[in-house]
């Protein structure tokens, strides 16, 4: 067994938020269902904050939660644009797999 | 790294459990559960029993909880026991926002993506037929291609990260008494080296004996609106252009409005 962790120190935080960058990434590219392509993307956003927010605790500045509001903001828009095309996608071909929609492939 | 064996061995007592709930005999069910729970529960006292601070137990625990619901995001079947994981994991991540002074973020993460985001993937999910939306999902050889790929790539990071060195708290740098003065509004920016008192209050992870905190938003919003004016213009333009752009690709076209289909 390995030795047990004494604190939850700034290379923690950067483990479980490279840890939940890789499920999200996971996600991305298993997932077939488009809403769920979006719940991972929004998965790795958080795991972006995380890293930006735990650093910014670390050397005290305030820069690193600046960079984490501009991160939700991002999420939020991201959200909305993309329900919004997989509702307009769904008019279109009445499913949301990616696997329909493959138009652009050429 | 024994963060990694944490993360891991919860994500399997988690499976265990989940898969000792959809077990069909009664006693498998009942075996699987408990011993899934007492994975689990054996993992947390492990790796806890030598925490000393309140902060580093929550840390530990909430950060379990968002890797185990990320993990139920990615594998779930049903899409919306997926969106409620997603719920989970903004709120734990919203709990380690808080236990690292930013209880702002945590704020707006709870009110705009674990409110306003997962509300709207829910309606779309209840509004377009379950039975379509339960897309046929990749198959099992090139799941093993991407759970290499996505492991190999955060194997990249860790080994950016570093090794198992479990470093001591080093003593805090001087600026950190001054973000705290700043946070609670008394002192703007007194810089220097902290006293005895302060510097034991910090070691044991306590609140400043002498200058109170009040948390950082009022410090937040003050950065926010001086030194990064523009960038906070530039950001409410691309809100302004996601909601145009999400009217429009929602919208109905005229032609097919006659119609009365969609």
């Amino acid at each position: 067994m390995p030795s047990a962790p004494v604190v939850f120190d700034i290379r923690t935080a950067l483990v479980f938020a490279a840890l939940m960058l890789g499920v999200g990434l996971f996600g991305l590219m298993r997932r077939r269902n488009m809403l769920l392509v979006l719940m991972s993307l929004e998965l790795v956003f958080a795991a972006a904050a995380v890293a930006f927010v735990a650093v910014a605790h670390h050397v005290r500045t305030y820069n690193g939660q600046i960079f984490a509001v501009f991160i939700i903001m991002v999420a939020a828009a991201q959200a909305a644009i993309g329900v919004g095309l997989v509702v307009g996608l769904y008019r279109h071909r009445n499913s949301i797999s990616t696997q329909h929609w493959t138009g652009l492939k050429g | 790294m024994a963060i990694v064996v944490f993360y891991a061995l919860m994500v399997v007592g988690y499976y265990v459990t989940r898969f000792g709930f959809n077990a069909t005999s009664r006693d498998t069910r009942l075996f699987t559960v408990l011993a899934g729970v007492v994975v689990m529960a054996a993992t947390a006292f492990y790796f806890g029993r030598d925490l000393q601070r309140l902060s580093d137990v929550l840390r530990y625990g909430l950060s379990a909880v968002a890797i185990v619901a990320a993990v139920n995001v990615v594998t779930g079947q049903r899409p919306v026991h997926c969106a409620l994981s997603l719920l989970l994991v903004f709120l734990a991540v919203a709990g380690l926002f808080v236990s690292y002074q930013a209880e702002f973020l945590g704020a707006i993460l709870v009110s705009i993506n674990a409110g306003a985001v997962i509300v709207a993937f829910l309606f779309i999910l209840m509004l377009i037929d379950l039975r379509m939306s339960l897309a046929r999902e990749t198959s099992l050889p090139w799941n093993t291609v991407t759970a290499l790929a996505a492991a190999g790539l955060a194997a990249v990071l860790l080994s950016a990260i570093g090794g198992p060195r479990n470093r001591p708290v080093s003593a805090p740098p001087p600026a950190y008494f001054a973000y705290q003065a700043y946070g609670a509004g008394i002192e703007p920016t007194r810089l220097g080296e902290p006293t005895p008192e302060e510097q034991e209050a910090v070691r044991l992870g306590l609140p400043h004996p002498l200058r109170p905190i009040r948390g950082t938003t009022r410090a937040l919003g003050w950065e926010l609106y001086t030194r990064y004016t523009v960038p906070f213009e530039v950001a409410s333009l691309i809100l302004t252009v996601a909601v145009v752009g999400a009217v429009v690709l929602g919208r109905i076209p005229r032609n097919t409005r006659a119609k009365g289909d969609a």
